[in-house]
Parts: C-alpha cells; structure tokens; sequence
C-alpha cells in the first residue's frame, strides 16, 4: 500500500493542492505579483463566477462533450464496432488501423489537418467550388461545429475499441439461441447485445467525457477559442486568462472548477456503475 | 457468430491501455498543473521548432563585422558564452538578422567568445509568455532576452532583468549619439535603463497607387477626415471589384499590440479622446471618442470593406499585407512603417517598384483638419537577471547597436534610426519611407508602457475583436471595458 500511496500521492495530490493553492493567489506572469504573490482568499472564484465569460465557457463546454463524447465518440464508435463485428479480417484491419490511425496521431497534427481541411482554401471549399456550391468558412462562422466534428475523427477510435471488444465477450450461446427462436437483428441487438453492453456503455462514457472535457490542443489549433469566445471551452478561457492575460492564479482557479466538473462526472458515474444493481 | 480472434483482442486491449495512460495524463496536464499546460501550449503555437540558428556568414554581415572598431573588453572572471533566446515569426528578419550579424562580429571581435543563438518558431505573445515562465522558473536562463518598451517595467517589478546603466556609464556613444528623449524615454520607472532603444516606429496609411487609380482616386491622397477614409473604402467597393478596399487590424491572434495598436488607437487618438493620462499615471475610462472609434471599425466590418473574416484572425494576417500590395489587391491599410520588410531586397516579396507604387498617407483625425499617428518606442536587447556573464552581456547589447548594425536593421525593415549617426547616414536617409514616416512623428501619441499595458493590451484587443465580430456593440464595448478595467490594471491604475 504505502508505494502506491506515496506515488498517488506525489503524482496527484501534490499537483492538486498546489494548484488549489496557486488558486488562492493573485500570482501573475510579470509584474510585482510575480514576484510577491498574495493570498486573495476566494477573489478569484469570485471574479470567475461573476463574470461573462464563464457562463459562456461552461455552456460551451457542454455543447462540446455533448456533441464530441457523448452523441459523437460513442455513437459512432459503437457503430463502428457493430459494422465491423461480422466482417471479415482483412475488412476489420483496415477500418481498424484506419481509425486508429486518426487516435494515434498527437493531437496537434489531427489539429492542422483540420485546419487545411477547413480553412478558406482547404479541401472542403476546393471540393464545394468544383460542385458549384457554396463555400463554408466553417471555422468562422460555426467554429463549434468545427472543433466538435475534428474531436470526432480523432477519439472515436477509442469507443470503438471499447465496444469493439465488449462485443467480442458476449457469449455467442445467447446470439445463436436469439437467432434460432427467430429474433430479427435489430431484437437481437436490441435484447441480447445492449443489455450485455450496458457497463461498458458507462465505462466508456467516463473513459470518454473527461478527457473530452480538457480538450486543449484541437481547439487552440482550430480556432483559438474564436473568433471573440465563440469556442472558448474552459481549458481555452482558463489558458486565456493565464496566459494571454498573464493572470496565473485566475487561470488556476479555472483549472481547479474544471477538476471539480471533473470530480462530479466521475462521481456519477461511479455511482451508475455500483456493482449489484440487476446484475 | 465470428469471434476475434485473440490476437486481435490482446492488441485492442493493449491499445486501450496504453489509451486509457494517455488519456489520463492527459487530463492531468490540463486540468491541475498550469505549468504543464503552458509548456503545452507554447509548444503548440507552432510545432515547437527549438532550433539553435546555424551561423549563417552573410556578406552583410561580414561587412558590418569590417567596420566595428571597438573591440569590447569583458571581464574575464565571467563564462565567455552568452545565450540570446527570440523568436521568429513568419518571415519577419528581426531580430534573427541583427543578433546573426552581431554574433559575427562580437566573436570575431573577442576570440574565445562563444555566442548561442537560441530561437524558436512562435508567435510573439506566446514566445513572450513562454519566457516569462521561464524567467519565472529561474532555472536554464538566457543571458538576453529581446524586449520592448511595453513589457520592461513589468519584468523589472518581476525581478527578471538587470539594468546596463554601469555599461552605458563608460559607453561615449550612448552620451553623444542618442537624442536626450530617447534615452529618457528608455528609463523604466525606477529611473534605470534595461535595453538599448533599436529604432522608433509609427503608424500610417500604407494605399496602393495602381488600386486606387482604377478606382479613379488620387496619385497623392490625403484623407482629412475619417469620411475620407470611409468613402475611399467605398469607392474601391464599388469600382475594382475583386480588391480589398482596406485592411482593419482587429484579431487577437496576430499580437494584442497589432490587434489594438494599428487601427483602433490611431482612431481614438484621431477623435481626441486618450487611452492614458500621462500626467496621472493613470488608464483613461471609455467614452464618446471609444464609442465612435469602435463604431466606425464595425461599420467597415459590417458593410463589407475589410478583408475576410479568417485571415483578419490569422495570427499571420500582418504577413499578407506584403502581397496583397504586392499584386495589387488591398486598397490600404494603417499599418506600421516597418512593413517595408516586405518588398526590400531580400525581403519576402521583393518588389522593385514599391517605393514608387505605395503612397504613405497619414491617419487623419475625426473631423476634418488634424493628423495623428501613434508612436511606438522601439525594443531592443535585454539582460537577464541571473546571468553568470552579465558583463559580457552587456558589452553585447552595446555591440549589437554599434551603427554598421543599425543602419543595417532600418534598412532591413524601415524602422526610425535613434541613433543621430544613422539618421545622418546617406543609405538610410534615402531609403523610400523615412521620409515620410519620421515626419508623421510630429503627430505621435505615444503607447503608455508601464508595468500594466500588456494587461490593457490583452482586455483591449479582445474587445476590438469582439467588436469587429459583432459580438459587442460599440457602446457594449465601452460598458466592458470600463467594467473589466479596474480588475486587469487594478483600480488605483484606472481614472474611472
């Protein structure tokens, strides 16, 4: 126990209270603060809960793990694994190492990929212009829809590996039998597979949304947090605030509310995945 | 049913593992640790290219090596290596031209010298927080740091820099060569000099002459009045189809100080309302002059008469300015009078006939009659605090701003010479732009640069951007900043 106390301890909890700490603090970048930072007590939660920009960032914060993780990366990724379920190998390799391939990449080069794919010359309009339609300054315009779809292409592959191999465990006795008293694939998905999926369905959710939640990388790239705040999510607001604005202790205190959403979905999920309830 | 097989099913689990690792950190990164998360993010502005420059034995250079007479005398007690740590942006020359030159010749000049320079591929407000943080961290220092008038009182307070005044004492060039204002103005609020001024710069309006003549505008334009500028835009509209009437700098992603310093303060300086009081020390509140301002940016971005949504927010937008006069395709722009780096020889877009095809107006005010410009005292090189070799640092600060390297560096980019030497030199004097751009001084109203104008800076081009973006109204705009002001700058800053 106690290595593995030490280790949490040093990799986690120290982190966290620094951060908690720095939190505290009117700690800037430059200036006398950086020097001599001063404990403000909670002035910077505050000022955070306080203004504009938070209700924003919290909103789109949301909309991203809601359209990316929730509905995107689950969606597809458990569609992926049931399409590919009855085909054969060489099919299953190519989707597979295709998918993977997106996950695989850091996610800065997904990230500039998206930005030549979206941007004012990229594919998309060459393609749009060649059908004569017009063309999209996706990132622009609807700079939400943007982050969220590249989100997708990149992290899909992990739900679908998730799924792929929960799949794999169900016993084939119960399909067959399904099967042989007549059920149709859409009740046997409906009434064999699904039940057998349900904890990894909520496994999967928790793998996914929290480090959908502090998304950084796509969205800087992407768009910044812009134009203005319109894709400003909090790991952006919180980078924004501390870097661009140099204030380090606001942008802790951000960081730290964002650990704290963190906290509260693992919490509930925690709690759905107790085992014992109809198992 | 098919089965995986279990091959297929270790590697999946494997990678789910190896996954659910990289998701974690990942988390952690972001969420507890600011420190991780800076390093991430300065790395990714770019991909983190930290390249140490190869020296490149330009003839420039080696010429500008020839002609240094004063062989510095280090103290020898001190490490002979100096690290210089910068960035690069685009195809901006500086400072990597001007610290290659003086590498040259500062190690042909002292043997056993070994100058280092470090530079990265970045943005300029990103490299700046990267180096904050590092200066912050006080460990793996660089010996000098560039810097601009903006950002020294702040770092001063931060205790990250030296000041060079013992160096400048014994330096007879610094008593007899640099105007009495210049020095004075680069004295950081305790009374100190931490850099050696490089050039002064300012704003005006860059117009093409080709652009303008379809559009049946003058050859010699001089807007009086900000109708002017508002009814040239239009005309270009309407009669050379397929060009930008005008370029309004109002993304945050190419600098704060681009961002706000371009456009919107030659127009609040142009209604007579101020952004600082200089008598007080103290930032100024939004009113009528902000408001109208923010109003006529917005018109322009509204009606159509600025360039496309995503290259305003380019962070490269400043870059394309050079082609975009290069074929013909912007009307004008207020912009600094260093974008002639652009078209030199050697510059990125080398155009034989810019001096000739570019017209220089200056920014008119509100109402017809005045003229405005805004100043901008130029940066230099700075000493950081720790550095074993501060001696020798700052003979390398002295050296890299002897006179064969500053002529080279107005030449490079069309700053204005500081020192009186290169002001008289006859290369420089004739070098299309000067001209016109040091007689606009007369109209500079100076950038405050005190320990909370980069703080300003960030509030200010948010909402500019915001503004240009009909997120805010103009008047929203105001309400915002004069809001968020006493916050940012600290309310015994702000006059509101």
């Amino acid at each position: 126990m106690a290595p593995a106390i030490a280790l949490l301890g040093s990799f986690l909890a120290v982190p966290i209270g620094y951060a908690v700490y720095l939190s505290l603090t009117n700690t800037r970048l430059t200036g006398i603060e950086a020097k001599e930072p001063k404990f403000v007590g909670l002035d910077n939660f505050t000022k955070l809960f306080g203004s504009d920009d938070f209700p924003k960032a919290v909103w789109l914060t949301l909309v991203f793990v809601i359209g990316s993780a929730l509905i995107g990366q689950n969606l597809l990724g458990l569609a992926l694994a049931l399409l590919m379920q009855k085909r054969g190998r060489l099919i299953r390799t190519s989707v597979g190492v295709t998918v993977l391939a997106a996950y695989v990449f850091p996610e800065i080069v997904p990230g500039f990929m998206w930005t030549s794919f979206l941007n004012e010359n990229g594919v998309l309009n060459v393609v749009l212009r060649f059908f004569h339609l017009p063309e999209q300054q996706v990132l622009v315009n609807q700079p939400m829809i943007g982050v969220i779809l590249a989100d997708i292409w990149r992290a899909t592959a992990f739900s679908m590996l998730v799924y792929s191999a929960a799949l794999g465990d169900i016993p084939e006795e119960l399909i067959d039998a399904a099967e042989i008293d007549g059920a149709s694939y859409t009740r046997v998905l409906r009434h064999v597979v699904a039940p057998q999926l349900r904890r990894t369905a909520f496994t999967n959710l928790m793998l996914i949304t929290l480090p959908t939640m502090s998304v950084f990388t796509m969205i800087f790239v992407l768009t910044g947090g812009g134009p203005g705040n319109e894709s400003e999510t909090l790991p952006m607001l919180m980078y924004h605030k501390a870097f661009q604005f140099g204030e380090l202790g606001y942008g802790t205190a951000i960081s730290v509310v964002l650990l704290g959403f963190g906290g509260l979905l693992s919490l509930l999920y925690v709690v759905a995945l107790r085992p014992g309830k109809g198992e | 049913m098919h089965r995986p097989s279990i091959r297929l099913r270790a590697t999946a689990s494997l990678i789910a593992v190896l996954g659910l690792v990289a998701c974690s950190s990942d988390k952690k990164s972001s969420d507890t640790t600011v420190a991780a998360a800076a390093t991430q993010a300065a790395a990714e502005t770019t991909v983190a290219a930290v390249e140490t420059a190869a020296p490149v034995a330009e003839t420039q250079a080696a010429a500008e090596t020839a002609a240094v007479t004063e062989a510095a005398a280090p103290a020898s007690n001190e490490p002979q290596e100096l690290t210089i740590s910068y960035n690069k942006t685009g195809d901006w020359p500086e400072p990597e031209a001007t610290l290659q030159a003086a590498k040259t010749g500062f190690e042909a000049a002292n043997p056993g010298v070994k100058i280092n320079l470090q530079s990265e591929v970045a943005a300029d407000d990103a490299f700046r927080t990267k180096t904050q943080l590092r200066l912050q961290s006080g460990k793996d220092l660089p010996d000098i740091i560039p810097t601009t008038a903006g950002f020294v009182d702040a770092d001063v307070k931060a205790g990250y820099l030296l000041p060079i005044d013992s160096a400048l004492d014994t330096w007879a060039e610094w008593k007899t060569l640099y105007p009495e204002a210049i020095r004075e103005g680069a004295k950081a609020f305790d009374g100190k000099t931490y850099y050696i001024p490089q050039a002064s710069n300012d704003i005006g309006i860059w117009y093409n002459k080709d652009v303008f003549a379809k559009a049946g505008l003058p050859e010699k334009w001089e807007p009086q009045s900000w109708a002017d500028l508002r009814a040239a835009a239009e005309t270009i509209k309407a009669k050379v189809p397929g060009a930008i009437p005008a370029h309004l700098y109002a993304g945050k992603a190419s600098g704060a100080i681009d961002a706000i310093g371009k456009t919107f303060l030659p127009l609040l300086y142009g209604t007579g309302d101020s952004l600082f009081d200089f008598k007080t020390n103290k930032w100024l509140p939004a009113g009528k002059g902000f408001v109208d301002s923010m109003t006529f940016m917005q018109d322009f971005y509204k009606d159509g008469l600025t360039a496309k949504k995503a290259d305003v927010l380019s962070p490269n937008v400043w870059s394309f300015i050079g082609p975009w006069m290069k074929e013909a395709k912007l009307g004008f722009v207020p912009d600094g009078n260093w974008m002639s780096f652009a078209w030199v020889k050697g510059g990125p877009n080398e155009w034989t006939e810019w001096g000739d095809r570019l017209g220089i107006a200056t920014m008119p005010t509100q109402n017809p009659g005045g003229k405005v410009t805004i100043g901008y005292k130029g940066g230099g090189f700075a000493v950081v605090k720790g550095t074993k070799s501060p001696n020798l640092a700052m003979e390398f600060i002295k050296f890299a701003s002897n006179k064969d390297i500053s002529v080279g560096f107005s030449l490079r980019s069309g700053q204005l010479a500081v020192r009186t030497d290169v002001a008289a030199d006859p290369t420089y004097a004739d070098r299309p732009t000067i001209k016109e751009f040091s007689s606009m001084l007369q109209y500079a109203k100076y950038i405050p640069s005190t320990e909370q104008s980069d703080k300003n800076w960030a509030l200010l081009s948010d909402i500019v951007e915001k503004v240009a973006f009909n997120q805010l109204s103009p008047q929203q705009a105001a309400d915002k900043y004069n809001a968020d002001m006493p916050g940012v700058v600290g309310k015994e800053h702000f006059a509101g």
